[in-house]
């Protein structure tokens, strides 16, 4: 065991874990940060899916012994009240239907937001891998679009 | 289902401490469908709605919410009736008991089995306060209105919030047949109303029982057999016991459990188990399966058909051209987004279990009979859950967990990995299938279906049966030990999808569009047999 201290939403958070410890499982289990979810273990299904300095990253194949100085944003830390474009968007048009995946979706989505703001639909498709099992990806698609729509408009 | 009666104690009601109302109602039971003994409940149903001594309103969704979103829908069908606003209503599950009656997600029937139901106790609850509006100002019930959570006096222009009415009305006699709204008036049934909990979806708040947290808690991974007919042999734990995290190893009837203080920790210590798994029955593969599928359909079915219109051997001698067409159709496990998992917190002779199931009433039996308790002495909460799909009609990981807790003597999550959750399914029976058809130049003449599939078969009488005079449909089961279960529309997401297909190639050969053609034919089938 090692300790490590991480910036996470912004805070300076301590934490004791194995070197080879997911980013994924430290959020869950040490920080009780569950809105990251574990759907498979092996970066494929993008429900883990967080910020590392603003990029979209599978948590769940992310040892906490390479996180460094990195800044961590997770869906609790996207915003403080659920405000983000894409939060809001996203309980606008009623996208989640099970609700599992969408952290991941909405976090994925605010990466590709701030590096594409006005993404095209194939721009969107292109990004946005991440398995919904419950098939809401029409309405990610349109809450994305509206989000960006939005956030442009301010 | 039954028609509702009008029982004496249709509603029961009660003043709680601290003024809030609790209403409930009992109705006679009604048969589930008897296909699924997952369903097969026959129990009396009765619901709540709270009323907090603020005037927030609080209604108790009785069915788990697999992503079909009955948590927001039932509700919305007591609030209706209740004619309360629904942006300031409050919605929780509602405990889980037999008094409830069928607490399932399944066969489509939460809204379908409910909606008489839920709609007459929001009336009659509602029609509770109008009463006791009526009486507190000494006017006639039937001058007063109730809307969006109050009672208006139209006339006095006189108001009261069903807050400030609560404890009078608790003690309204209850109306065992209230008047329900006429459908025309409905403000909500019929519009789109948005999850109940998409803020906390979107902000990624605890829902779902992977997030359970309790004081104490172990998180637990466990090693299950590699191979359908493989079984536990000797365990060495040895290298298990030294990973970091890890408190206890426990042995169950076929599986190993690693407890520990974290899920990593735990999956670590379970992968660093030596076990030697014996092999004590049938091995099979997936491949094998299909070539022996294949044998079968090609030497034929010993018994009779399920249907055998007309005379297809016949009709064949006379055909321009037979089609020939075989379809496999896969093993496949449900691959709900949320893996597997259950929290269980077993001692003194109660069992306390929370995680998801699409039944939870039975888990909680299946727990009592497993650890020899009494059902009364089982409690069971349902979290919102990521994906059914028809596993979660399976128990086996609440009853893991429960036994896991049992054993260890400590309350513990167990997590299920992605890999596990693939290879301990109730998986969608494997099929395969041989089509024949005999054809004319323009016309589609007979139709033979054969079938093999896991376990008793497949359906015979389906899809173009009736439609055309020269019809036959067999079927083989298939001897197994690979487990199965529900997957969605059991059975029709399988031969649906063969038949359609076939009925697809059957146009290709005819030069038909296939749309075009199945409207004329099923036309024909209508005429034939109303």
């Amino acid at each position: 065991m090692a300790k490590y201290s991480l910036s996470i939403n912004g805070k300076t958070m301590s934490v004791e874990a194995d070197a080879d410890t997911p980013l994924l499982w430290l959020l869950r289990d040490n920080l009780n940060l569950v809105g990251t979810k574990f759907g498979c273990g092996i970066a494929q299904c993008g429900a883990c899916t967080v910020h590392l300095n603003d990029e979209a990253i599978r948590s769940c194949v992310l040892p906490v012994s390479a996180v460094g100085n990195s800044k961590i944003v997770t869906i609790e830390g996207l915003s403080e009240t659920g405000s983000h474009p894409l939060q809001k968007a996203w309980e606008e048009l009623d996208v989640s239907q099970c609700g599992y995946c969408q952290a991941g979706q909405i976090m994925a989505a605010a990466a590709l937001l701030k590096t594409t703001p006005n993404p095209t639909d194939q721009q969107i498709d292109e990004i946005m891998t991440n398995i919904c099992r419950c098939g809401t990806q029409v309405r990610i698609r349109k809450a994305i679009h509206l989000a960006a729509k939005q956030q442009n408009s301010k | 289902m039954k028609a509702i009666n009008t029982r004496r104690d249709f509603l029961k009601v009660s003043a709680l401490t601290g003024g809030a109302m609790l209403l409930s109602m009992v109705l006679p039971g009604y048969e589930a469908k008897a296909a699924s003994t997952a369903m097969a409940e026959d129990n009396m149903l009765n619901m709540y709605i709270k009323i907090k001594p603020d005037g927030t309103i609080v209604l108790l969704a009785p069915n788990p919410e697999i992503g079909q979103g009955v948590k927001t829908s039932l509700p919305v069908i007591v609030a209706e009736e209740l004619a309360v606003d629904w942006k300031k209503i409050q919605v929780e599950f509602s405990p889980i008991d037999t008094k409830y009656g069928r607490q399932v997600a399944g066969g489509s029937g939460s809204v379908r089995g409910r909606f008489a139901e839920l709609r007459k106790m929001g009336a009659a609850a509602r029609e509770m306060f109008v009463n006791a509006a009526a009486q507190t100002w000494n006017v006639p019930a039937n001058e007063c209105t109730a809307e969006n959570g109050e009672v208006l006096h139209k006339s006095s222009g006189k108001k009261l919030s069903y807050g400030e009415l609560t404890a009078k009305a608790a003690t309204m006699e209850v109306p065992t047949n209230p008047t329900l709204k006429d459908p025309k008036d409905f403000k909500y049934i019929g519009t789109r109303i948005r999850d109940i909990d998409a803020h906390n979806i979107t902000t990624g708040k605890p829902l779902f029982g992977i997030d359970t947290r309790r004081d104490g808690m172990l998180f637990a991974m466990v090693a299950r057999s590699p191979a359908y007919g493989k079984t536990l042999g000797s365990v060495d734990d040895s290298a298990t016991i030294k990973v970091t995290g890890v408190k206890k190893v426990v042995k169950l009837d076929n599986s190993v459990a690693v407890l520990a203080t974290s899920t990593w920790a735990a999956k670590k210590g379970r992968d660093a188990l030596k076990i030697e798994w014996k092999a004590t029955g049938m091995l099979e593969n997936s491949k094998d399966h299909f070539a022996s599928f294949k044998q079968m359909l090609d030497k034929g079915a010993t018994t009779p058909p399920a249907r055998n219109d007309g005379d297809i051997d016949s009709v064949k001698q006379n055909a321009a051209k037979i089609l020939d067409v075989y379809y496999e159709v896969p093993t496949l496990s449900h691959g709900q987004m949320e893996p597997l998992n259950f929290f269980a917190d077993v001692k003194e002779g109660k069992a306390e279990l929370f995680g998801p199931t699409q039944v939870p009433d039975q888990v909680k039996s299946e727990v009592a009979q497993k650890l020899g308790i009494g059902k009364e002495n089982v409690t069971i909460n349902i979290p919102r859950q990521g994906g059914g799909f028809g596993r979660k009609l399976m128990t086996d990981n609440g009853i893991e967990a429960a036994l896991i807790s049992a054993a260890a003597k400590s309350p513990v999550q167990v997590q299920w990995t992605r890999e596990d959750d693939m290879q301990n399914d109730f998986y969608r029976p494997a099929e395969m299938y041989r089509y024949r058809a005999a054809l004319s130049e323009n016309e589609l003449l007979s139709w033979h279906q054969s079938a093999v599939a896991f376990g008793r078969g497949v359906w015979g009488d389906s899809y173009v049966a009736g439609a055309l005079p020269n019809y036959r449909a067999e079927s083989q089961g298939f001897n197994t030990n690979t487990p199965t279960g529900w997957w969605r529309a059991p059975g029709a997401c399988t031969t649906a999808y063969v038949a359609e297909s076939f009925f697809d190639e059957v146009c290709v050969e005819l030069k038909k569009r296939p749309c075009c053609f199945s409207v004329g034919f099923f036309q024909k089938k209508q005429k034939t047999h109303p």
